[in-house]
Parts: structure tokens; sequence; C-alpha cells
């Protein structure tokens, strides 16, 4: 970076001095009016405390918009000459490249999709020709078990297409500790020390080889950098939830990182994926710590990342955001309903943070960060609480001098310039975002032209307008779910077709949140109807949600938009090799069992105690037993005899789970199987015997050279 | 040409048997029917000969263990005695996509060196070989900030609290409403 490391210390301070002057002038340009207006005829308990609110809520939308202005500047006027990511590395990649291990951890996720990233992630990085120095690690924790044989069966089918044995792994681990950081520090803790590097991917990451170089050469020419993370676009969007929320991060979330990045320099933060760690400090100081058990909030973490970076940093290794880096991408989810489960454990896990606030000697900045995460849900209940009481101020007006009759969403009571500057805070930061798209005619060109983009940013806001108050009322469902120490249960998970969830899920989904808005604005209009209107905007999301979930999770929709060129992004007009490759399925074997009602259930299960190859796959990634318990001995024989004689429908899913994972167990009876006359199996396991191994023999049929 | 007649068992059993191996190849992937008839016929006569001097064994149950010894036999020609011989045999066929590439080679006749040698390159392992090490964390130090609320049960005794409270701001709130209504 050409830059010491006392010399971004100093940087660091100062842009951070800057920002926060500037976050204070313009949380009180915002404020100073608003307190002359509740000073008019004194102060009451109800006024302070509105203010307090509001205030407190002023300062986190101009931490926003300050940041966004910033990204703008440094945009518009030349890059920003601090990043991770300034110089050219192509001609000082490192002769002896390190060894770099590439995990994926996954749990129960679509299988094709996982198999045909990976190998185009492995493609592309074999194509740098480097790719001999990266080892790639399937991590499953998958309870599924269908997901687990198929995982086993493409795990082997990839390393076959790309000849990729002895550099592709698949690990099943035993017992899901501690899910995704459980099975990240597990590989640590196995083969952590062969290598010097782990880049992390989530299930529907992709990267491109020249990425995962790129990284890897960074990493090398900073020793003292412990994480870089790159900003992942969200591609491939069908519904038109994820269009609109893929064209969103590619018109505004340039500006924000670039102003993240002006002041967190080398005090970023790790958002789980898509980024390089450097193995030897992240295993010395990053393994989680289990937090005390008091409250709901106590026990294990379940989100990891941001800690891990405050951990790293604490150490004196510093964290990056390589924002500018190309050709990282991530899918978004397909719907309302499929945000907001994530959002549910985000939510908890960001809550856990509140005690890192406490821990001894971390970075101010690092605290800063965990904060502004903790913000991201705590704020919505804050939200709320200010709109009450706002209301609350407004019906006590008797006099007229601070809401007149319209309210305090009125310009009356909230004049219309403090009104116009409020929106202006929480809107600008897109037209920022657009104007910067606009500069660069090519890439205009790639998002549909300068009338789609414009339409596109309008439609988007007023989607975000409706969403707002929508995420307001959940997020603060959650934080109060949290804190009461109860589970959200949001049941199976949703298999959606091309219209997404149905309109009785939606209908579940936002039912509550319907009849409380219903019986605010009952409440208004009985009490003060000249407030409806004002109130509208935040009335109106959750008295819509329903069809505006319904319509915006269509597939149909979201393809018909982008046939139009609406919410369109340069992936999608220019997609990269990598990115085309990606919409091809997986090629795979295929059983048309599977499509079968009888067998699809217990398919895993299936395959690995009949077919001969998924037998010995499957046992040769288990290990044997060292020594047998007597309770064991007598037990497995006896629970393989019940799956033989009746098929799978006496046994438990324990049950099944307890004869795939002991590999004995699984050659006896795949042989037993085999041995046994058809008249003394269950039917279950005669009509498998044909149908299975028709299919199989069609298939290869239809594949063979004669 | 050689006939198949089994001097033991009845015909049904026979054909029982002659399915199984058939099934069991298909499985195998062996694609070419010819040579997959003669390994049949051949592992069938074997099972005939041990069904003549014990008639109280099954014929599938012979006729798989003979298509086993046969396949075990091959596996040792290509690696030598090791542990879980049909394990590793089977996923190596696999891995070099043996029966596809090599129709007539498996389970019996000649070992052609090229598949030999790709067998035996076959480099299929789940993980490379564990170098293990530590990642133990340490304990999270809040300071003495928060020591108050150590006490196991004061959570308990807060939500409690923060229950009562919010019972009470929602009465004072609907006192307050019906005095402004008034």
């Amino acid at each position: 970076m050409g830059l010491t490391f006392k010399t971004i210390e100093v940087l660091s301070f100062r842009r951070r001095l800057f920002l926060l002057f500037f976050v204070i002038c313009l949380a009180l340009a915002g404020a100073i009016p608003m307190a002359k207006m509740l000073s008019h005829d004194g102060w009451t308990t109800l006024k302070v405390s509105f203010f307090g609110l509001f205030l407190l809520l002023q300062m986190q939308v101009a931490f926003g918009f300050a940041g966004a202005l910033i990204g703008w500047v440094v945009l518009r006027f030349g890059r920003d000459p601090i990043g991770i990511n300034r110089e050219s590395v192509t001609s000082e990649t490192p002769t002896e490249f390190p060894a770099v291990a590439i995990v994926m951890p996954i749990y129960n996720e679509e299988v094709s999709r996982i198999f045909q990233g990976l190998r185009i992630v492995y493609e592309s990085l074999e194509k740098t020709g480097r790719g001999e120095a990266f080892d790639f690690f399937i991590l499953s924790d998958s309870s599924d078990l269908n997901c687990w044989i198929a995982e086993e069966e493409a795990w082997f089918e990839l390393c076959k297409q790309v000849h990729g044995f002895g550099r592709i792994f698949y690990r099943k681990r035993r017992v899901q500790l501690h899910n995704k950081s459980g099975n990240i520090a597990d590989f640590c803790r196995r083969w952590g020390a062969s290598y010097r590097y782990m880049i992390v991917l989530d299930a529907d990451s992709v990267m491109t080889g020249a990425s995962l170089v790129q990284l890897t050469t960074l990493m090398e020419q900073n020793p003292r950098v412990g994480i870089i993370q790159t900003s992942p676009r969200p591609i491939l969007g069908q519904s038109l939830f994820q269009r609109i929320e893929q064209f969103a991060a590619c018109i505004y979330r340039p500006v924000f990182a670039a102003g993240a990045n002006f002041w967190q320099l080398g005090d970023a933060t790790f958002w789980g994926h898509n980024a390089i760690l450097r193995l030897k400090p992240f295993m010395r100081y990053c393994a989680m710590p289990e937090l005390p058990e008091i409250g709901p909030l106590g026990k294990r973490v379940l989100s990891h990342d941001t800690i891990e970076a405050a951990l790293i940093r604490r150490e004196g290794y510093q964290v990056w955001q390589a924002y500018d880096m190309e050709g990282s991408y991530e899918e978004s989810p397909p719907h309302l309903l499929a945000s907001l489960q994530r959002d549910r454990r985000w939510c908890h896990g960001n809550l856990q943070h509140l005690w890192f606030l406490f821990e001894r000697r971390l970075k101010t900045v690092s605290r800063f960060n965990i904060l502004n995460g903790i913000m991201a849900y705590a704020s919505a209940p804050l939200w709320l609480l200010s709109l009450i009481l706002g209301a609350l101020l407004t019906m006590d007006d008797h006099e007229g001098v601070i809401g007149g009759t319209s309210g305090m969403l009125n310009p009356g009571f909230v004049p219309g310039a403090l009104y116009a500057y409020i929106l202006c805070l929480l809107l600008l930061p897109k037209v920022l975002g657009a104007m910067i798209l606009m500069r660069s005619p090519e890439k205009l060109k790639l998002c549909g032209g300068i009338i789609k983009v414009a339409l596109g940013v309008a439609a988007e806001t007023l989607h975000s307008i409706f969403m707002a108050p929508i995420l307001m009322l959940f997020y603060t469902r959650f934080v109060l779910a949290t804190f009461s120490g109860s589970e959200v249960r949001w049941g199976q998970q949703i298999r959606s077709g091309a219209e997404g969830p149905g309109w009785s899920t939606w209908i579940v989904t936002h039912g509550a949140n319907f009849i409380f808005t219903l019986a605010a604005m009952a409440m208004v209009l009985w009490l003060s109807p000249s407030m409806v209107p004002w109130l509208l905007p935040v009335l109106a999301g959750p008295l819509l949600a329903v069809p505006l979930s319904r319509i915006t999770a269509s597939v149909n929709l979201g393809r018909k938009a982008k046939s139009k060129k609406w919410f369109l992004i340069p992936e999608e007009s220019a997609p990269p090799d990598e990115l085309a490759a990606l919409e091809e399925p997986f090629v795979a074997p295929q059983n048309a069992l599977i499509n079968s009602r009888d067998y699809a259930r217990d398919f895993g299960l299936l395959q690995a105690v009949l077919d001969p190859y998924i037998n010995a796959i499957h046992v040769s990634l288990l290990r044997l037993r060292s020594e047998t318990s007597l309770r064991t001995r007598d037990h497995m024989p006896a629970l393989a005899d019940r799956f033989l004689l009746d098929g799978p429908f006496g046994l438990t899913v324990a049950e099944k789970r307890i004869l795939l994972w002991d590999a004995e167990t699984m050659l006896a009876m795949h042989q037993t199987l085999w041995n046994s006359p058809a008249s003394r199996l269950h039917d279950w396991w005669q009509t498998a015997f044909r149908g299975y191994v028709e299919s199989r023999a069609l298939s290869i049929r239809r594949t063979a050279s004669f | 040409m050689k006939l198949f007649f089994p001097t033991t068992g009845s015909e049904a059993e026979w054909n029982a048997a002659y399915y199984r191996l058939e099934d069991y190849f298909r499985a195998l992937r062996l694609v070419n029917k010819v040579h997959q008839s003669q390994v049949i016929l051949r592992l069938l006569e074997s099972a005939a000969v041990r069904h003549a001097q014990d008639p109280s064994q099954n014929p599938t149950a012979l006729a798989m263990e003979e298509a086993r010894v046969m396949m075990d036999r091959w596996f040792a020609d290509v690696f030598g005695q090791r542990e879980r011989l049909n394990v590793v045999g089977l996923i190596s066929l696999l891995a070099v996509d043996a029966p596809e590439r090599w129709p007539l080679a498996f389970p019996c006749g000649e070992i052609p060196a090229e598949l030999r040698q790709d067998l035996r390159e076959s480099d299929v392992r789940a993980g490379p070989d564990l170098l293990m090490s530590s990642m133990t964390p340490r304990p999270i130090d809040v300071g003495a900030l928060l020591e108050p609320i150590s006490l196991s049960n004061t959570w308990e005794k807060a939500r409690r609290g923060l229950a009562i409270l919010m019972v009470v701001i929602l009465a004072c709130a609907s006192i307050y409403f019906l005095l402004l209504v008034k």
C-alpha cells in the first residue's frame, strides 16, 4: 500500500475525527430546530424522551448519509489513495505461492448449486495457473440424510469431472457443535496448520480465480493484515424481490462501501464469507468464547464474524475491506420471508454482541463496529417508540403550537425545511449512487440505460419506503423475542414455486403486524384524523405487506422484469464466464426413483445401502470403529435387520442416522441386501431393486458410446 | 457351446440368482451385455458347484458371494492385499470410469496396463493428512462492569420486573388515552 502501519493509524484517527464532526453537525442541523419547537411551551418528560430518541436516531441516519456522501466524493473525484486493493498485483505475484485452503461450510443447501459453484471456482482458479496452491474443503453439517448422501455423490462426481481428487475434500461432522463457527474451528484444528491462509465461501458464493489469487497476493504483500473482506455482489436474481435487492446493491453499495473504507481503513469488519484470513493468528486469537450463561443472550455466540474481526484486530492485525475488488459474488434470499428468517438469526447473533462491547482491550473502532451491528436491529424498536411518542405529543398538543391540527409529521410540527432535510438524509444516498453509475456510460448501458436506471431507482425507493415499516415491526418483534428468551418459529423451510410462497403463508407471516397497524390507524383516526395522511408512509407498508410480499416473491414477474430490462445489473447484461456457467445445472448421475413418492423420503439411505459405488464412497468417508461396545454390537445388527426386513417405515430419523454413521453396518447391510432372495426382503426393497437399477442402467445406456 | 445345467436347486431359484447378478452388474455400470452374460454364467457355475455340496444354501446368496470373490481377486491383482479392498477397488473403478472406458476388463479377464496404472494412481481421499493443532477460546472478560448481574437468578428477577413494568406502562398509557378522549 506504500504507507506504513503508523501512517495509516494517524490517518485513520484524523478521518474518524472528521467523520464524527460531520455526523454531529448533520445531526444537530436537525436536532436544533426540533428542540426549539419542543421547548416552545416548556419541556415535559414526554418531550425530553422524544427528543432523546430523535437525537439518537438522527445520529444514526446522519452517519449513514455522511458515509454515502464521503463515498460519493471519493468515487467522483478519484479513488481513495489508501486501500488494500490499491496497487496492481498482477506484476508482483509471488513466485512461491503459499498453501491456501478454500473452505465452504454447508448445511442442507441445494446440492446441485453448491457443486456447480465450486466447479466454477475451481476451473477459474485453474485458468490462472495458480490452482495447485489451493485446496478445497466442503465442510458439511447437513442434518438431512438425503442431502448428506447427495453431497457425497456430488463431491465424487465433481472430483471426477475436474480431476480434483486430492485437491477437493469433503468432511462431514458427526456432531454439529457451534454451527458454522464450530465447523470452521473444526477444520482449523484438523488441517489449519497445513495452510497459511483460509478463504471462506458461503454455499451460494462464487469468486473468480483472479480474485482469489489477488487476495492471496495482497495477504503475502501485507504481513500485518489478518483479514481481507471482499464486497460480494448479489447476482442471479430470479424473483422480483431478488432483482430489486441486487439492483440496489449494484447502484448504492459502491458509495457506501467507499465511504466505509474512508474511515475504517485497517479496522474494517468481517462478514463471514468471500474473505481471506491469515490462519495462524486466526487460530490463535479468534476461537469463539462461550458467553456468560445469563439471560437469553448467553451461552454460545451465534454470529461470529464481527467478533472474529475485533479479536484479530485486538492483536494488532489489520482487517481491510477490498470494496473495489471485482469477481466476488453471492446470491440473495428469494423473497421477504427467507430474508426475515435470516434476519431472525442475525438479530439474535448481533444482540449477543452486547457482551463484547464490554470486553477488555478491544479497539474502540471494533466496539463501534459491534455497536453498529447491534443497532441494525435494536434501532427498530426505537423507531417504533419514537413514532408512538411523537403521536402522543401531537395528541397532547391542545394549543396547536407544535402540531397544529395535523400531527407530528405535519410540516406544522416539523417545519417543511426540517421534514425535507430528514428525507434528504434518508434518500439522497440513493441519488448519489445513481450519479456515480451515470458517470460510466458503459456501465449505465449495461444497466439498461439512463431511463431504466432512473425508473429503477424510483421503483426501488418506493419499495424501500414500503419495506421500512414492515422491517421495523419485524425487527422489533425479533428484538423482543430475543430478550424474552423465546424462539421465533418459522416451521419448515418453504419450498416455493415460481410464484413464491402462497397467500396463506404471507397472511400468517404478516397477520399480527397487519392487525397491529390497523388498530393503530383506527386509534389515530379516532383521536386525530388529520394525522392519518402524514402517517400513511408508515402505515401503508404493513397494511399492504401481504400483496407486496406475494408480488415481489414471484419468479415469473422477476423474469418479465428482466426481459424488459428492469433492475438490470452489468453481471446480467455482460456476465463473466463464471456467472454464465453458474446458470447451468451441475451434471451428476440422476436416478428416476428419487421422484417416486415412496422412495423420495429415504432415497439417500436407499442409495447408500443399495448402490455399490455410493456405498463404497460413503463408507470410505467414514471412520472405522476403533472399538465396539457390547451395546453397539448388539444394537447395530438388530437395527440393520429391521431396516432390511421392515423397510424404512419403522425407523426413526435418529436410527437411520445411526445406521449411516456406522461403516461396518453399512457394508454389512449392502452385502446382506444383495445376498438375500427377494422373498426375504420387505416389498419396499423388492421394488427398489429393479426400479433403481433399471433407472441407472437406462442413464448409462443413454450416455454409452456404443 | 457350454450350457448351464445345475444339478441342485430349482429353476426359479437359479433364475432369481441370474437376475440378481444381472442387477448387480448393472448397478456396477457394466454396459456390455455379452460380457455381462458370460461373467454371470461363470459365476452361476461356481455357485452351482457349491450348491451341490450344500443344497441348504440359497443360490442367490452363493452367486453373489462368488461375484464378490471374483471382484476381490481382481482388485487384489491391481492393489495387492489391503484393508477395505472392495471399497478401495470400487471407488477407484468409478474414479477412472473403468466400466465405461474398459468395458471388458472387469471383473475378470486381462487387466490392461493403462487401467492398472490409472487405478493405482487414483487418489481418492476425503481429506489430507491430519495435522492437529489447538484452537482454544479465551474466556470472555467483561471486567467488573457486569459482575453484579452474575448472580444466577438476577436475569429471571429482571425479566419478571420488566414484565410488571410493561403492564404498568400499558395501563398508564390506556388511562392517558381515556383522559385525552375526555
